[in-house]
């Protein structure tokens, strides 16, 4: 199957807007002046190509994302928009934080202190703090 | 499945890790132990499994497709075959860890996700598994 590279642009605006909302066609328009090609890359190859197959649902691939932005490091502007992208897409606080601390197994604590704190700036942002955990005692 | 309610116990790591490693693995493991790594060994099923896999806040195929995105972003190939031949074991298809793979080329670039593929590839050859659809 051949797609023209407009198809895929906006085939991936389109999943990026369901995802990020409006802030998505933002942070597009916002290499326009520096590299629109990367801007249209994000849009075509990671949203229009990779987002956009059916074979995982958008919930999954928050999750993995935000375990990989973890894992990496140093990626805190991307997990800001992820975590919000997560809660978007309807996962809770909870199960959020808790693929965070899945994650420290296996990056270590620093990098999963690094992303909880991300998180909790946008849980606060949206209302969403404290968040519970029912494993806790009174 | 331990009871979450009571939060998990020293025993729980044992039992989750042999769940979801399988017991072959485990064994392995136990026999490979000196008394230099044994305190390791007791660790990781105390801390990785006992601590974080028991908890109930995600499911455990849920846990090993974020597993695998964390081990492959990180070229950490030993592990990775350990967790694609886990997470099969749990449910998970070949087709839903191709698309975590896919998904890794995004965010951690192609060379991470092409030493995963190759890495997942093997394992899937082993268990004897087609290709994914």
């Amino acid at each position: 199957m051949t797609t023209s590279r407009e198809e895929r642009f906006a085939r991936g605006m389109a999943v990026l807007t369901a995802v990020n909302g409006e802030n998505g066609a933002k942070f597009i328009d916002s290499l326009a002046d520096v590299s629109p090609e990367l801007g249209h890359q994000v849009a075509a190859w990671a949203y229009g190509d990779i987002y956009a197959r059916p074979q995982l649902p958008p919930r999954d691939r928050q999750l993995v994302t935000l375990g990989m932005l973890t894992a990496l490091g140093g990626c805190e502007p991307q997990l800001e928009v992820h975590v919000d992208a997560a809660l978007n897409v309807g996962l809770t606080p909870r199960e959020i934080v808790e693929a965070l601390l899945q994650s420290a197994v296996y990056c270590g604590m620093p990098r999963a202190l690094n992303a909880t704190s991300v998180a909790r700036k946008v849980f606060a942002a949206r209302g969403l703090l404290p968040v519970r955990d029912e494993t806790q005692g009174d | 499945m331990p009871d979450a309610s009571r939060g998990p116990m020293p025993d729980d790591g044992e039992l989750v890790r042999r769940a979801v490693l399988g017991d072959a693995h485990v064994d392995r493991a136990a026999a490979a132990a000196t008394e230099f790594s044994a305190p390791w060994q007791e660790h990781v099923t105390a801390h990785a499994w006992g601590a974080v896999w028991t908890r109930p806040g995600l499911d455990r195929r849920t846990r090993c497709l974020v597993t695998i995105a964390l081990l492959a972003s990180q070229h950490a190939s030993a592990e990775l075959a350990m967790h694609v031949r886990a997470a099969i074991g749990q449910g998970v298809t070949p087709t839903e860890i191709r698309e975590v793979l896919l998904h890794t080329a995004v965010y951690a670039g192609a060379p991470a996700a092409n030493t995963a593929f190759a890495t997942a590839q093997r394992v899937l050859d082993e268990l004897g598994l087609e290709e994914a659809s």
